[in-house]
């Protein structure tokens, strides 16, 4: 992965600023000199620019093959050298390498923060900063909340339950898609159903617009009696609340849910919600 | 119509908006110490936060006919930080008893996590210890159940009901706290929390027996002048004089009289302006201005 970044990058930049990324990687090879590994983690915006990555097909491709769970296409030429800097670091023992890692964090302001909550599934001893990423949940910066909860398999694979559903909880409070959560389908539970549907009651409640996917974290493990709900919004008079209560279903089991998207289906007009209940009807099928 | 803002993040704010607030009636306010929207990285910066709490914005206030009273706490989201958590409880006898403290908070649930219970059980005791009421948050997410979650904690620590103020409630988690002993606080907030016409349907359907409104305005999207707001609108839908008098003069003060530290007759006088005082040197006038003396 370290190399493909390397290719991707050199790919980018002027010679002017490879000569100086270069020089930028030395002051992070033995013995580190932790105020100018600092200082290149910051500078690399301004030495090198903000532009998104953008990868060419083959470049997809190539990734794909390598690392199938994180997307870099929005990453900017800036982030990919701050990931390349921290990945340099691995010849430090452990701790040297957590201690200064989490200092390039803690030092960050918003957009460094962002580079490395993004970097952070590919950093050796990544265990290790589940502290920092969960507490970067509780942003109320909404680009840097995005940057740890979308595009980013770190979560799903490290989050304990509560966490991971107060960051699905958080995504759909802000009206970020719950779908650019990586791994959400592996960490559907009850609790999250529970809670989704709870949240769902308050916004009734109070005469307020219920986000649309929560029906992808609500359904799946919600228990019997509460999916009726989720069978009215299949005849929601907004055709994104159809579709997303019919892809939520296509994660149960339920015979009633499946009879009840059988019956829209032979009513539906939109072709988005048509394909959505065909999909969930063949897998409900499996 | 005297209007008491029982919670409300003035630091975040201008002086336009404590000019506005007074011409609306406003003459008292609490602002709870919560978290800066920016976690705080050590716990030294807490007692820079406290000490502007009590001192510099305390004078703001003051300068425009406005009483400032405050609560001290560690909030609920910074309680999940272990390396500032048990310092900043170390920091708080030094503060609960100063001028101007009328309660412990805001503490309570954010996520829900085994931190913020055993910082939010934690600062319960605290509170016994100095015999102020106290201030609990309940979350955004996953409210209802952070609430129920609550009142138990409180009960299973037996902080008495009638000290505590339970806050930021919805139509969903009212009903439960007004079986309690608790008072029910409402935040009037922009697109999230409470409406104005939502919670006049509240009073109505509840009445005013320990319901208290306050704006919570702070750094987000929010605005100052939602209590006098929300007594026009219930001025419209014809909910009775006495009862808007209770809710946004009458309870708040009750409650936070029980800190000992507001005074229920010195507190009805609106403080007299003089814009010609100084605190440590500063002024809230900057050059050319002239300054308002009222005699």
């Amino acid at each position: 992965m370290k190399q493909f970044l390397i290719e991707i990058l050199r790919a980018r930049v002027s010679e002017e600023g490879w000569m100086w990324f270069e020089k930028a990687l030395q002051s992070a090879s033995a013995p580190v000199q932790a105020n100018k590994l600092m200082g290149s983690y910051t500078g690399a915006s301004r030495k090198l620019g903000k532009h998104a990555l953008l990868l060419n097909d083959l470049e997809k491709k190539d990734l794909h093959s390598l690392n199938p769970e994180l997307p870099l296409d929005h990453w900017g030429i800036d982030e990919a050298a701050r990931a390349l800097l921290l990945l340099s670091l691995s010849h430090l023992s452990p701790d040297e390498y957590v201690e200064l890692v989490l200092q390039c964090y803690e030092y960050g302001d918003s957009r460094e923060q962002q580079s490395w909550l993004r970097a952070l599934s590919l950093l050796p001893h990544c265990e290790q900063f589940l502290e920092t990423a969960m507490g970067a949940c509780r942003t109320n910066i909404i680009p840097l909340f995005e940057s740890i909860a979308c595009e980013n398999p770190y979560p799903s694979h490290y989050f304990p339950e509560l966490n991971f559903n107060h960051m699905v909880l958080k995504s759909l409070f802000n009206g970020v898609a719950v779908t650019r959560i990586i791994g959400l389908e592996s960490r559907f539970n009850q609790e999250l159903s529970r809670m989704a549907d709870d949240y769902v009651s308050e916004r009734e409640a109070a005469g307020r617009e219920v986000p649309p996917d929560i029906w992808l974290a609500l359904a799946p493990r919600i228990p019997q009696e509460r999916l009726a709900r989720v069978h009215s919004y299949l005849r929601h008079e907004s055709p994104n609340h159809r579709y997303w209560a019919a892809v939520g279903l296509g994660h149960t089991h339920d015979a009633a849910s499946r009879s009840e998207l059988e019956k829209q289906r032979k009513i539906e007009a939109e072709q988005n919600v048509i394909g959505a209940m065909d999909a969930s009807l063949a897998k409900m099928v499996q | 119509m005297k209007i008491f803002d029982p919670h409300i993040h003035m630091t975040s704010r201008t002086t336009a908006d404590y000019s506005a607030m007074s011409e609306a009636g406003i003459i008292a306010i609490v602002e709870p110490a919560f978290w800066l929207g920016q976690p705080r990285t050590n716990a030294g910066t807490f007692i820079d936060y406290f000490n502007s709490l009590l001192g510099w914005e305390r004078f703001r206030a003051s300068q425009f006919g406005i009483r400032h009273f405050c609560t001290i706490a560690l909030n609920p989201k910074e309680a999940n930080s272990p390396k500032l958590a048990d310092e900043v409880i170390d920091l708080l006898p030094r503060y609960l008893q100063k001028e101007g403290v009328v309660a412990v908070g805001e503490i309570g649930y954010d996520d829900q996590t085994a931190a913020e219970e055993k910082y939010f059980a934690c600062q319960l005791e605290i509170a016994l210890e100095f015999d102020l009421p106290v201030l609990v948050h309940t979350p955004h997410r996953d409210k209802k159940n952070g609430t129920v979650r609550s009142i138990d904690l409180i009960r299973d620590v037996g902080f008495p009901e009638t000290r505590v103020l339970i806050d930021h409630n919805t139509e969903e988690t009212l009903p439960l706290v007004l079986d309690t002993g608790c008072w029910a606080g409402h935040s009037i907030y922009p697109n999230t929390k409470m409406s104005e016409a939502r919670m006049a349907a509240l009073v109505k359907q509840y009445g005013s027996d320990r319901i208290i409104i306050n704006s919570a305005a702070d750094w987000g999207i929010s605005d100052p002048l939602k209590v006098p707001k929300t007594v026009a609108t219930m001025r419209a839908v014809s909910i009775p004089e006495e009862d808007i008098k209770k809710i946004v003069w009458d309870n708040p003060t009750s409650f936070f009289s029980q800190s000992g530290n507001l005074d229920l007759q010195d507190i009805k006088q609106r403080p007299s302006i003089n814009q010609t005082q100084f605190y440590e040197g500063s002024s809230v006038l900057r050059g050319g201005q002239t300054p308002l003396a009222e005699t």
